[in-house]
């Protein structure tokens, strides 16, 4: 009886949790659409400003095919289209998707594995630790211009960059973690026997989990700006590239597709990894809500 | 027949200094003799070095003088022939019951079916068998006891040492816990130092009884209630009279 109550207590809030977002996303729509189709009553560049939402789709949408051939095989430049738009959409997409989870996952590997290094030997401290120090207080920004010159505008170039991206914040989330680990569970190890390799592999190591899960989420959220930010500056492709050949002609819906696009690819992302990192951690002692009901 | 000295405790000292710069003596020349396979309850009022003792002993920090000998050996650092059940749960949370149980044998490379085969031996001496893959977020308090308890053992160290393992627990699982301890010595018979702050445990566990006062040792009560021991024994007179004697010393 009260199994049942509670499964639909349950349904019942999540089904108020969809109509609610959907009445905060349908508001905002209609602000903007009101809005825009304001604005051509003051100005003639109102579809420059801000588009209404019809044009992003029937013309800024289609519009993408005149990009095709840019920094991809084909002849450049098509009829607006929706085919070719999609085609235009899918590669650039896939370019920076593929960027952002290999440059993630490189920089996530060395980052965590050196982090685990500095942890476990003095000498990994000072060789590597410190000069890290030093190099994390140089804003990430301020390398794109040291990645151009030491790679080019290379697809290499906009991967390593994200990878060094990843690297610093993760080196640092690791050494921090391992900081963390309560000492009694280290303590536990050594009384059953543990000798100091067992020691990381079974306790230090596990111990960190949970604590780099939510580092590499944050982590990955970033990848995306950070790729985006070396696309625009350095590459023939990825989104980044169609972002600022949109910027130069003054398609203003264009770069508001793209804007979207990264939106879905981000929270997409987000959403699988999240799913995976809570099966790893499902461990984790965690209070059921928190928050206020709903 | 003179029973072998397990644990000899020579004149062991031990001074903390705290973060403010100040050098704190919690152990002053501390010397006591622990027997072979004996239960030894050490008790004596919160923050008088207990858990300190326990440490030194376990090899865990070092005595700032004098020296701990087990077996004829200076402890010179943690060794798995002296299992450690901590105040604070230390099981680990991303291993279930069964891997936890089996933690120690795993460190020692036994082979998977012997693993199997006493973790299961111990997962049923202390009633966790239907809980084998369960994680630790999923038991109880006196659970999580339990399952520490048999890791330790199950390690099959010489020497046992107990720091207040049942002092978060509620009387009744409480005293359910101390009739399996004494269940599972009475099968694998260890040498055992549990500390205590409860009288009752201590009387109704120990064959001897230590009271700490101010880092040394202020009394060794010579506990002769008879074994097999069990629940009604906590009424009985002589228990009482035990308890009273021992009021004296823990004012
Ligand atoms: N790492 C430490 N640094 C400084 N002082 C410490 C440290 N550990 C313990 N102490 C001090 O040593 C004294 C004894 O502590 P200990 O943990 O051994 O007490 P205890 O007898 O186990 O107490 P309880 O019954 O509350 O567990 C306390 O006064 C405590 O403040
Ligand atoms: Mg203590």
């Amino acid at each position: 009886m009260s199994l049942v109550n509670d499964t639909m207590v349950r349904f019942g809030r999540k089904l108020r949790f969809y109509y609610l977002t959907l009445l905060t996303v349908g508001t905002i729509l209609v602000v903007w659409e009101v809005t825009a189709h304001a604005l051509s009553f003051f100005t003639p560049f109102a579809t420059t400003i801000l588009p209404p939402l019809e044009h992003i789709i029937t013309v800024s949408l289609p519009g993408f095919a005149t990009f095709y051939g840019v920094g991809m095989p084909g002849i450049y430049g098509k009829a607006p289209s929706f085919s070719f738009a999609f085609l235009v959409l899918g590669y650039h997409s896939i370019i920076t998707f593929f960027r952002v989870i290999t440059g993630t996952l490189l920089g996530a590997a060395i980052g965590i594995g050196l982090g685990i290094l500095i942890g476990w030997s003095y000498r990994f401290e000072t060789f590597v630790g410190i000069p890290l120090l030093f190099i994390r207080t140089v804003p990430l920004l301020a390398m794109i211009p040291l990645f151009i010159v030491w790679f080019g505008g290379s697809e290499l170039g906009v991967l390593l960059y994200i990878a060094f991206g990843s690297f610093i914040m993760l080196v640092i989330n690791t050494m921090e973690a391992i900081r963390n680990v309560p000492p009694v569970y280290q303590k536990y190890a050594r009384t059953l026997g543990a000798t100091r390799g067992q020691l990381f592999r079974t306790v230090i190591i596990p111990a960190i989990v949970p604590e780099l899960t939510g580092g590499i989420r944050v982590v990955i959220g970033l990848s995306w700006a950070i790729g985006l930010a070396a696309e625009y500056l350095a590459t023939q492709r990825g989104l980044g590239r169609m972002m600022i050949l949109s910027e130069q002609y003054m398609y203003t819906g264009r770069m508001i597709m793209i804007a979207f696009l990264y939106m879905i690819f981000s929270i997409g992302l987000n959403k699988v990894y999240v799913q995976g990192a809570n099966y790893i951690t499902r461990w984790v002692p965690r209070v059921e809500e928190i928050r206020e009901r709903r | 027949m003179p029973k072998k000295v397990k644990i000899h405790i020579d004149k062991v000292s031990k001074v903390y200094q705290t973060e403010d710069g100040r050098e704190l003596s919690v152990l002053r020349e501390l010397s006591l003799d622990i027997l072979e396979d004996e239960f030894v309850c050490i008790i004596g009022p919160s923050g008088c070095g207990k858990t300190t003792l326990l440490s030194i002993i376990a090899g865990l920090q070092p005595a700032t003088s004098g020296r701990i000998l087990v077996d004829g050996d200076i402890v010179s650092g943690p060794g798995r022939d002296r299992g450690v059940v901590f105040q604070e749960d230390a099981i680990f949370l991303w291993r279930k019951v069964i891997h936890n149980v089996e933690y120690g044998l795993q460190l020692r490379k036994v082979p998977k079916t012997e693993r199997r085969k006493i973790v299961q031996e111990y997962l049923k001496l202390v009633g966790l068998e239907d809980f084998a893959n369960f994680f630790p977020k999923e038991l109880s308090g006196g659970m999580k006891k339990k399952v520490a308890l048999a890791t330790v053992y199950a390690n099959d160290p010489t020497i046992l040492l107990m720091d207040e393992p049942f002092g978060s627990l509620d009387y009744p699982t409480k005293c359910r816990l101390q009739l399996e301890l004494l269940k599972l010595w009475k099968t694998k018979t260890k040498t055992t130092v549990f500390i205590t702050h409860d009288v009752e445990e201590a009387i109704f566990l120990s064959d001897r009884i230590v009271v700490l006062q101010n880092g040394k040792v202020e009394t060794v009560y010579e506990n002769l209630l008879p074994r097999p021991r069990a629940d009604e024994l906590r009424v009985q007179t002589e228990f009482n009279k035990i308890k009273g004697d021992l009021r004296g010393y823990l004012e």
